[in-house]
């Protein structure tokens, strides 16, 4: 991720810098851990005196940074799932992300639930508010276009066997168990899942449900698994230009790690705010970070192309490599999402779902 | 159902008692509550992955190393540490911590915190009647049984199990008939890491491999030998069956949320009507 905001600070450097000066980008490792998180984000509010925080993954991480960017004053720009976020970004104007809620993912679970033809559903949650807020949102959306719930289980996570809490939703007979998990109660609850031998199809977000799951399970256990997440704005000149330069810069491909797009969207879209607003404070610059991402406005798919248009007087709406990076009044966005299924071994996308 | 969840507690519950039987084991000897328990049975089972996938060894040749491995990093940390705070069980107890962070954070130096998994096959449960039973789980009881009985057998019915025994009754009597300290001390050492090894093989065949893997047990393996009479091997087994088959039991009725905090809730009531735990005699609490 840090790779991507690199590349992001990179190019808008090369465009002259924001407002004339170059862009300093200073790092910490918040070991997606809260605590390390608030040591990290403390030094960087406190000694470093950052305008913005960009890039926590986690929304444990997240929400334990929150309070302190808030109190501060400065923006916080994230890409975690936590449908609590959204409360603190319509109160404060200062918190965005570049990932979808899990309240969308909820409304798209719900979706490939019913185009699969799944009419019972159970749910499978990680005690979080990532986890819980999946199922939740799941549920809401799936009973109320006509499916059932049939049980909806909450574990812990840390724990070494899942097997009762498995058995509960796999006797609650449904056609589909929706999770919200991460990958090493999933590889866990699959394994089991096999050995106890009963048919059963699963849906699960793709941070689950990845190359390195199948690695664990093998290509038998993970046969058909559903995996949901939001895909980069394929066909934008951003995507294009944003997946070229980071495949040269990691070596690795950006549908590897989406979040790498979403970060370096959040990064050119900060700069041009503070562009747009000519003012590197916080309190003046955020209400552009909507102005300069959302329409009206000439669609620009760079920082340069941005930096041109503000400087002859133009609205500009800036369509990113994740998405069109259209922030609502809460700071989220609604990116395109994308389906795969666990054929022999390989994870391949399956279709497109806009929510 | 019931006999499902109790046939999942068992299963459970024979892992938590190599691990609680290992933790009760140093106490009753040393009256050391060795944190780093857990994170010698991580190194353990990152030992026997590192052998059996860097050196292709096979299994039974890898979970040796594993073994092995661990008890020498466990000696290391006895000679360079533990030999020297005998006297004093709130110092090591302190120092135990210190080395479950100093082991844990080296193997995440070295594995990262990804998870990684033994090559073992998976295989399909059988049904007997209403009953699922899943291959390895049985062949977790199996060497999980088999372990247990070694270490009763050691303790019963060999001079060096007799000194271990003796000392965890009475270090001082045990000095003064002539047993030597240091080969007890070593003993101890080796049987309980032996356990941690072995334990983390088992969990990670049955789960995956990660730097948490042993301080996740740690926690339900402490219950459990606390449950029994920390001290009493045959509580800390007791204790961990208890655990095991009420966490799975209680499932059916209450919310699998608070499946964790079973074990709590019957430790909690267990220590408010009989401090001594299942098994345990007033002596052994100082």
């Amino acid at each position: 991720m840090l790779a991507a905001i690199k590349l992001a600070v990179e190019e808008i450097n090369q465009a002259g810098g924001v407002l004339g000066k170059k862009v300093v980008v200073i790092s910490e490792d918040d070991q997606t851990d809260p605590e390390a998180a608030v040591r990290a984000a403390k030094k960087l509010i406190e000694v470093n005196r950052v305008s913005a925080i960009i890039g926590t993954w986690s929304s444990g991480v997240t929400m334990a940074v929150l309070p302190l960017t808030t109190k501060a004053g400065i923006i916080e720009m994230n890409t975690s799932g936590a449908p609590e976020i959204s409360k603190i970004g319509k109160e404060t104007g200062l918190v965005y992300r570049t990932q979808a809620s899990n309240t969308l993912f909820g409304v798209v679970f719900s979706k490939v639930a019913l185009k699969e033809g799944f009419k019972r559903a159970a749910t499978m949650a990680f005690n979080n508010p990532s986890g819980l807020g999946n199922t939740q949102e799941f549920a809401k959306n799936f009973v109320a276009a006509g499916g059932v719930i049939t049980a909806s289980v909450v574990y812990e996570g840390g724990r070494t066997t899942y097997r009762s809490e498995l058995e509960k939703a796999l006797s609650s007979k449904p056609e589909v168990i929706v999770m919200g998990s991460y990958l090493p109660d999933t590889t866990i609850i699959l394994k089991e899942w096999y050995q106890l031998n009963e048919p059963m199809h699963f849906i699960a977000p793709a941070w689950a449900v990845n190359d390195r799951l199948i690695k664990s399970v093998g290509a038998e256990v993970a046969e058909g698994v559903y995996a949901v997440d939001a895909v980069p704005n394929f066909g934008s000149k951003s995507y294009a230009r944003f997946a070229e330069a980071y495949q040269k810069a990691t070596g690795q491909k950006v549908t590897e790690n989406p979040y790498s797009a979403m970060v370096y969207d959040a990064t050119t879209v900060l700069a041009l705010a503070i562009e747009a607003a000519k003012s590197t404070d916080p309190a003046v610059f955020k209400k552009y970070i909507r102005d300069v991402s959302g329409p009206p406005g000439q669609r620009v798919y760079s920082f340069a192309e941005g930096v041109t248009a503000l400087k002859s007087g133009k609205a500009i709406n800036y369509e990113g490599a994740s998405s069109a990076i259209d922030f609502d009044e809460s700071g989220d966005v609604r990116p395109a999402f994308g389906v795969y299924k666990v054929e022999k071994g390989k994870i391949n996308l399956k279709y497109i779902i806009k929510p | 159902m019931v006999l499902q969840a109790i046939a999942n507690g068992v299963v459970e519950g024979s892992v938590i008692a190599l691990v609680a039987l290992g933790l009760t084991v140093v106490f009753a000897v040393s009256r050391l509550l060795n944190v780093a328990h857990g994170d010698y049975l991580t190194f353990g089972a990152y030992a026997t992955f590192w052998a059996s996938q860097g050196l292709k060894l096979t299994v039974p040749l890898a979970a040796l190393v594993g073994v092995v491995t661990t008890i020498v990093l466990g000696l290391f940390f006895h000679q360079l540490v533990f030999r020297k705070l005998i006297r004093s069980s709130i110092a090591a107890l302190v120092a135990s911590i210190g080395i479950a962070l100093l082991v844990r954070h080296a193997i995440i130096f070295m594995a990262g915190t990804g998870q990684q998994t033994y090559d073992l096959p998976l295989y399909r449960a059988w049904r007997i009647g209403d009953l699922r039973i899943i291959p390895t789980d049985l062949a977790v009881v199996a060497i999980s049984l088999s372990a247990i009985t070694l270490v009763h057998l050691l303790l019963r019915y060999t001079s060096l199990g007799r000194e271990m025994r003796a000392v965890a009754d009475n270090p001082e009597l045990a000095r003064v008939s002539g047993i030597r300290a240091s080969r007890v001390y070593v003993t101890m050492w080796v049987v309980a890491l032996a356990l941690a090894a072995l334990a983390g093989m088992l969990l990670g065949a049955r789960t995956v491999i990660q730097p948490y893997l042993g301080w996740d047990v740690l926690i339900p393996a402490f219950a459990a030998a606390i449950l029994g009479g920390l001290g009493n091997p045959y509580g800390a087994i007791l204790g961990a069956l208890v655990i095991g088959i009420s966490q799975d039991l209680a499932v059916l009725w209450v919310s699998e949320t608070y499946k964790s905090a079973i074990a709590f809730v019957i430790l909690a009531l267990m220590l408010l009507y009989k401090p001594t735990g299942l098994l345990g005699r007033k002596e052994a609490v100082r």
